[in-house]
């Protein structure tokens, strides 16, 4: 009895360890998705990275420019945005990644160092996962579900795009690349 | 020499290092260091347990199957620490929980469901080559009298797959019916009772899939026909 009560303690600090773990790499995670304008996360509608500050914005400061609508963070952004909106307008790259059995279109996301890099991932068959642990970013794409996924690329490099949810038989061969460059 | 190729045990270690020496030229040299990690881990944390804590000296093939499946189904760009902890997580299910002296669940499997919830990428490099894993998987299943478990699980989840749409020998993962799904111990024995312990394991397959398919939905079937299977009373 003594020896299974001992075996079940470590087996549940082992479990406990790995939640901590875990749970650092996610508010690590949320921090970056967020910018290091904002710290504290508030669980609102998401509507994505302010352009300017590249904190979280939302929804009481927003701009319409050209028939779009963007978001920031404080008025002060939208002030800033209007001064010259192509500068922080050419910083957000908006891709449509499309995850099929085995593969993903397209195969090579290329941005710029702190661009805001806007997914828009879709599936055109049986569920997919959107995997990029350099940026911590772990999402499914369903079919006839539009996920956005939106991060600011600021690690220089080439990044492995994997599929994290099994797919068929070719899931294991199924990655693109994120190529950010300086 | 012959019956070291006879034993079962062997035969599979056999064919999960085919497997894995066919994938090593396609990845990293990290993918090789992962799973021989993963093999090690398991390997020696089984003696130490059953040497310390059941005062039992053994040869440890079922801790090495169970490494190679962890360490081959776990994407192998995750920090060295979670390859040791699923590793030794299946070990340490396999001696702690228990049902009338016999563990309840699939030591890898077990891990590899608790990865699964915690969000760790399954990526199934192991994965390899398909026809190798059949023709061995049809020849093991019939030999250990464990075919009713893959027709049970093909019957039941392919034809759910088919009501979906779903093109299901595209999607069914042949490693996962030939080599986790059947694993003797927890998998139940007798033609009936194999039968029904699939076709639980191909209906909660295909609710994960279709209702939560952030979760990897065959690790998930097989943690919930395990459970099952373990507690149920016999079928006679």
């Amino acid at each position: 009895m003594a020896r299974i009560l001992l075996m079940f303690l470590v087996c549940m600090s082992l479990i406990g360890a790995f939640s901590i773990s875990f749970a650092e790499e996610m508010h690590d995670h949320d921090q970056h998705m967020m910018g290091e304008g904002h710290k504290s996360m508030e669980k609102t509608q998401d509507l994505g990275i302010c352009p300017v500050m590249k904190g979280k914005a939302t929804k009481e400061y927003s701009y319409t420019y050209e028939g779009k609508i963007y978001y920031f963070c404080c008025p002060g952004c939208i002030e800033e945005f209007k001064k010259d909106p192509a500068k922080y307008i050419s910083k957000i790259k908006e891709i449509d990644l499309t995850a099929y059995q085995f593969g993903f279109s397209p195969e090579e996301i290329v941005v710029d160092k702190d661009d805001i890099v806007k997914l828009s991932a879709t599936s055109k068959d049986v569920p997919h996962g959107i995997y990029i642990k350099e940026y911590g970013i772990n999402a499914t794409a369903e079919k006839g579900k539009d996920e956005k996924i939106e991060f600011i690329a600021d690690k220089v490099g080439e990044f492995d795009i994997i599929c994290s949810i099994y797919c068929g038989q070719g899931h294991h061969g199924m990655k693109a690349k994120l190529i950010v460059k300086e | 020499m012959k019956k070291l190729l006879t034993d079962k045990k062997n035969q599979l270690l056999l064919l999960l290092s085919i497997l894995f020496l066919i994938k090593i030229p396609q990845e990293e040299v990290r993918f090789t260091l992962w799973v021989l990690g993963g093999i090690i881990i398991a390997m020696i944390s089984d003696v130490l347990i059953k040497r310390l804590f059941f005062r039992k000296k053994i040869v440890p093939t079922s801790a090495a199957i169970s490494g190679f499946i962890v360490a081959g189904i776990i994407n192998y760009q995750q920090p060295w620490f979670v390859l040791v902890i699923f590793s030794l997580l299946a070990i340490i299910s396999k001696n702690v929980i228990k049902h009338k002296n016999r563990h309840v669940f699939n030591p890898a499997n077990f891990a590899l469901f608790v990865a699964t919830a915690f969000g760790v990428p399954l990526t199934w490099s192991i994965e390899s080559n398909v026809y190798i894993i059949i023709v061995f998987g049809v020849y093991m299943a019939y030999s250990i009298r464990k075919l009713t478990h893959v027709l049970g699980f093909l019957v039941l989840f392919s034809s759910l797959c088919l009501l979906k749409d779903v093109n299901p020998l595209m999607l069914v993962s042949w490693f996962f019916v030939f080599v986790m799904l059947i694993e003797p111990k927890t998998s139940g024995a007798g033609y009936l009772r194999g039968a029904v312990f699939g076709c639980i394991a191909g209906v909660v397959s295909f609710i994960v899939f279709t209702f939560f398919p952030r979760y990897d939905f065959f690790v998930s079937g097989l943690f919930v026909a395990n459970l099952i299977s373990g507690f149920k009373p016999k079928i006679h």
